[in-house]
């Protein structure tokens, strides 16, 4: 009788960890978002010395988003081969 | 929470924290040539969040007016260290007579974070300008101002009530007080002002005032808002129109304000501004918040040393007389590195004027001025048990093993 085995390749499924730039980026981005909250909403500037008050916010609402995406751009990159490689394992 | 703790002491957050600082530090050193060491020591360091902008001074500033980069603040970064070394402490160290000095070693360290943090809250920096032969009784803040009225009834003291002038800046601010038999509205309120006399030619260009009483009236001066100045050395003239009203109704309305010409080095106090009620005599300011001393200091005599033939100072001193009630009077000498400790405060040589004959001295409140001190020691010792106990333990493991 003719057993068949299958034997899995390692299978290449870690998550995909962000690395010091990345988390410092998006940490910056965390905190504009935060401070552009406060801001919309009136906390800013009320304590002194919580959230700064800030006139132009737009410009901290694109430069939070740019913050973001360029934090999250080589994670995505970074998944995006993992799983093209795994693909092409198979 | 296990994870929390793990990571609240891991040496990444240690890093991330450090990297934070430096970029704090480095943001912060480029808005210091903009707004001044004050301003930006403020923005940067006494936050929990901050921001920097891209300077319009800078190339393409037009275009990149856009550009921030939030971060976190010295507020942030410096409670979150202690936390991590703490953590860190609790999760590595393991008591034993061979590491007692490592407790000390953090200890310093941590005690050397708070002082800076107690400083940070509690540090006020006053000036007092004196001329020879002038004496005062009360040093001015740098940075805070006070709305006040005093009643001058009394020809032997001074009742003063006071209010920082941050509560005058609320919407629809009304100031009572049960010492005074009025209360006080503001009208309008600028945390920097241009006040000038009405120019005859251009008189309907600018709005009317509401001010019927005082030097506002008297001048016909106009105070318009204008944007902050962040410039060592510059002040901002803190405005404000108060109608003060009393129980039969308003009794005027007054311009108020801490400066009232940008002179240097001395700027000039707004002319004393005031009124009677009810039999009463009272006086009405925004001015430099007064700190009173428990004495009257005198200044004798200040002294611009030159080196011979020259006009290269080599000292500052000022010759100071204290009188303090009830003991008498001691004479001391202020000059560069060599401040007067009295009642808390440290006065500084920091200026003179009018032809070597005016001295100004930079006083400072700092409660926590030890604790620096107190925390290099207890490093110090700390360092040093540990540098010993390492040297004894060295010297006695047996020559065999060693080799």
């Amino acid at each position: 009788m003719n057993e068949t085995s299958t034997i899995d390749a390692p299978r290449r499924t870690k998550v995909v960890r962000p690395g010091l730039l990345e988390v410092s980026l998006l940490m910056l981005a965390f905190c504009g978002w935060l401070v552009l909250i406060a801001n919309m909403f009136g906390l800013a500037g009320r304590t002194g010395w919580l959230f700064p008050v800030v006139t132009d916010i737009p410009g901290l609402a694109l430069s939070t988003l740019a913050l973001a995406l360029l934090g999250i751009s080589p994670l995505a990159v970074r998944l995006a081969l993992r799983r093209h490689n795994r693909q092409s394992d198979r | 929470m296990k994870s929390i703790f793990s990571y609240l002491s891991s040496i990444k957050l240690t890093l991330f924290l450090l990297g934070y600082s430096v970029l704090l530090v480095f943001f912060g050193t480029l808005d210091q040539v903009h707004y001044g060491i004050y301003f930006t020591q403020q923005k940067y360091f006494e936050h929990v969040f901050t921001v920097w902008e891209y300077p319009a001074q800078w190339l393409y500033g037009d275009r990149l007016d856009w550009l921030h980069v939030p971060m976190p603040g010295g507020y942030l970064i410096g409670p979150l260290l202690v936390l991590n070394l703490a953590c860190a402490h609790f999760r590595y160290f393991r008591p034993s007579l061979r590491k007692i000095g490592i407790p000390f070693i953090h200890g310093g360290i941590v005690l050397l974070l708070l002082g800076q943090l107690w400083t940070q809250i509690k540090q006020v920096e006053y000036f007092m300008w004196l001329a020879e032969g002038q004496s005062n009784n009360y040093v001015e803040a740098f940075h805070h101002d006070e709305f006040v009225i005093i009643d001058r009834s009394d020809p032997q003291k001074q009742a003063i009530v006071s209010w920082p002038a941050p509560l005058l800046n609320q919407r629809n601010a009304v100031l009572a007080d049960e010492r005074l038999p009025f209360s006080a509205e503001v009208l309008w309120f600028a945390r920097n002002a241009a006040i000038f006399p009405r120019p005859p030619h251009a008189a309907d260009s600018f709005p009317t005032m509401p001010f019927d009483k005082g030097i506002g009236a008297e001048r016909d001066l106009v105070a318009l808002p204008q944007t902050l100045t962040y410039a060592d050395g510059e002040r901002n003239t803190t405005s404000a129109i108060v109608r003060l009203r009393g129980e039969d109704g308003p009794i005027g309305t007054w311009l108020v304000s801490n400066i009232f010409r940008q002179s240097m080095p001395m700027r000039e106090s707004f002319p004393v501004q005031a009124f009677t009620h009810e039999g009463r005599s009272y006086e009405i300011a925004l001015r430099f918040k007064r700190h009173y001393l428990p004495a009257t200091l005198e200044l004798l005599d200040f002294q611009h040393d030159r080196y011979p033939g020259t006009e290269i100072p080599f000292n500052f001193s000022s010759s100071v007389r204290i009188h303090e009630p009830g003991t008498g009077k001691r004479d001391t000498l202020i000059y560069m590195n060599h401040p007067l400790r009295y009642d808390g405060l440290t006065f500084y040589q920091a200026s003179f004027a009018n032809n070597d004959t005016m001295s100004m001295f930079q006083v400072v409140l700092n409660p926590a001025r030890w604790i620096p001190y107190i925390a290099c020691v207890i490093t110090t010792l700390g360092l040093i048990l540990q540098f010993v106990i390492s040297l004894v333990v060295h010297a006695r493991r047996p020559k065999d093993i060693a080799s």
